[in-house]
């Protein structure tokens, strides 16, 4: 085994650890803030996975061409466009997880808010100990 | 409960280790394959082509891919995001609220506050408006400029955002206008074929061989020719406008409820 696919082994193996160390959290653990921690961890090391897909051995530069110039656009040739594809990065992991951030986002608030409320009608946020009320 | 953990512990560990090997031995990454898979090298090759038949005219690949070729899909995670917001605020209607000791923070922090929450904004919204040239875009911007409404909540108090006036009427209609604002921008290529007779599709960028009704990609100013690449600058500051504004709102809900203003 070489040293780079030791290397290739090891990010791997620690990234989908860190999310199996998320999922365990979320099952195992019965306050809410503590689950919402933990899910925050594993979206994250997902994200992070997906990201290291779309990396490659020879890929040196991110995909966007040569940076931006808004004023005297020119466009590339033949030549710089089958260079710069053999050397930028995958563009669509990085497309999914863009959004995939902020929705992650919008629902950790979500149950944030469902949490909050929760403390609020039963005085608790451990799962073990709510108890439905008579109303 | 020690049980349930260790099982845990032991199916999620034993999935980590057959995951590993799956993906290095069927060549999703591995230090062996040196090439981009085929739909990459696609993407990347031909979108800053004028000749080919998907050109966004923008040399970022990733606004591209997200407002161009899969606008409609981002479109729809807009909506998703407008809802989650919006359950966030139902859950949170009329209740008696949490009373929290607040102690006043020091003066050091209240002032820090002050002078980074305007660079924020600015960093934000310059990220956003070139999302079609640099790293970054509408989502990327509207993430970054939350910080600044947080760090005022946190360090001072939403009082002062709505000194700033920042009511909480007026940014659910800002966002609701800005994802309008989205859907008309997507639209705008069906109602102009239909009106001159040509072909126009939803979501559509440039005009394309078979459907002539697109956006223009560059304009000719005075003192410049400028490139804002057909509806992606336009969608991306919709966009901008849309994720801060959400996200402020539901900042100021929580805090408001924690704070128990709403008793």
């Amino acid at each position: 085994m070489t040293i780079e696919e030791f290397l290739w082994y090891y990010i791997l193996f620690t990234i989908l650890g860190t999310a199996a160390v998320g999922l365990c959290g979320m099952v195992c653990r019965p306050h809410m803030i503590k689950k919402l921690i933990m899910l925050t961890i594993y979206s994250d090391a997902i994200e992070m996975l997906a990201v290291l897909l779309g990396y490659r051995v020879l890929a040196t530069q991110p995909p966007v061409f040569f940076g931006g110039i808004l004023e005297g656009f020119t466009f590339p040739t033949e030549a710089e466009l089958r260079d710069f594809a053999s050397s930028a990065v995958d563009p669509i992991p990085q497309v999914l997880i863009v959004t995939a951030i902020v929705i992650g986002l919008a629902v950790m608030l979500f149950l944030a808010a469902i949490s909050i409320k929760a403390a609020e009608l039963f005085g608790t946020q451990n799962l073990n100990k709510l108890e439905v009320g008579e109303s | 409960m020690r049980n349930k953990l260790g099982l845990t512990a032991l199916i999620t560990g034993s999935l980590v280790v057959l995951m590993t090997l799956i993906i290095v031995r069927s060549g999703l990454t591995s230090p062996l394959v040196a090439e981009n898979t085929q739909l990459a090298i696609k993407f990347l090759a031909n979108i800053p082509n004028p000749n080919s038949s998907i050109f966004s005219a923008s040399p970022e690949i990733v606004t591209s891919v997200l407002w161009d070729h899969r606008g409609i899909d981002t479109f729809y995670e807009t909506t998703v995001l407008f809802l989650a917001i919006v359950g966030a605020l139902y859950v949170l209607d009329g209740g008696r609220g949490l009373v929290r000791a607040r102690e006043e923070s020091t003066i050091i922090t209240r002032v820090v506050a002050k002078l980074v929450a305007p660079l924020i904004a600015v960093v934000a919204s310059s990220v956003a408006i070139h999302g079609h040239l640099t790293p970054g875009g509408g989502f990327q911007g509207g993430a970054i400029f939350v910080v600044g409404p947080l760090i005022i909540i946190l360090a001072i108090g939403s009082s002062k955002l709505a000194e700033l006036g920042l009511s909480k009427e007026g940014l659910l209609s800002v966002r609701s206008l800005a994802l309008l604002g989205i859907a008309i921008v997507g639209l705008t290529s069906v109602l102009a074929g239909m009106l001159g007779g040509l072909t126009g599709y939803i979501f559509m960028n440039l005009p394309k061989t078979y459907a002539e009704a697109g956006f223009p990609y560059l304009i000719h100013l005075p003192w410049g020719t400028f490139l804002f690449s057909g509806t992606l600058m336009f969608l991306n500051m919709l966009e901008f406008v849309a994720v801060s504004a959400g996200f402020t709102l539901t900042l100021m809900i929580l805090d408001s409820v924690v704070e128990g203003e709403r008793k």
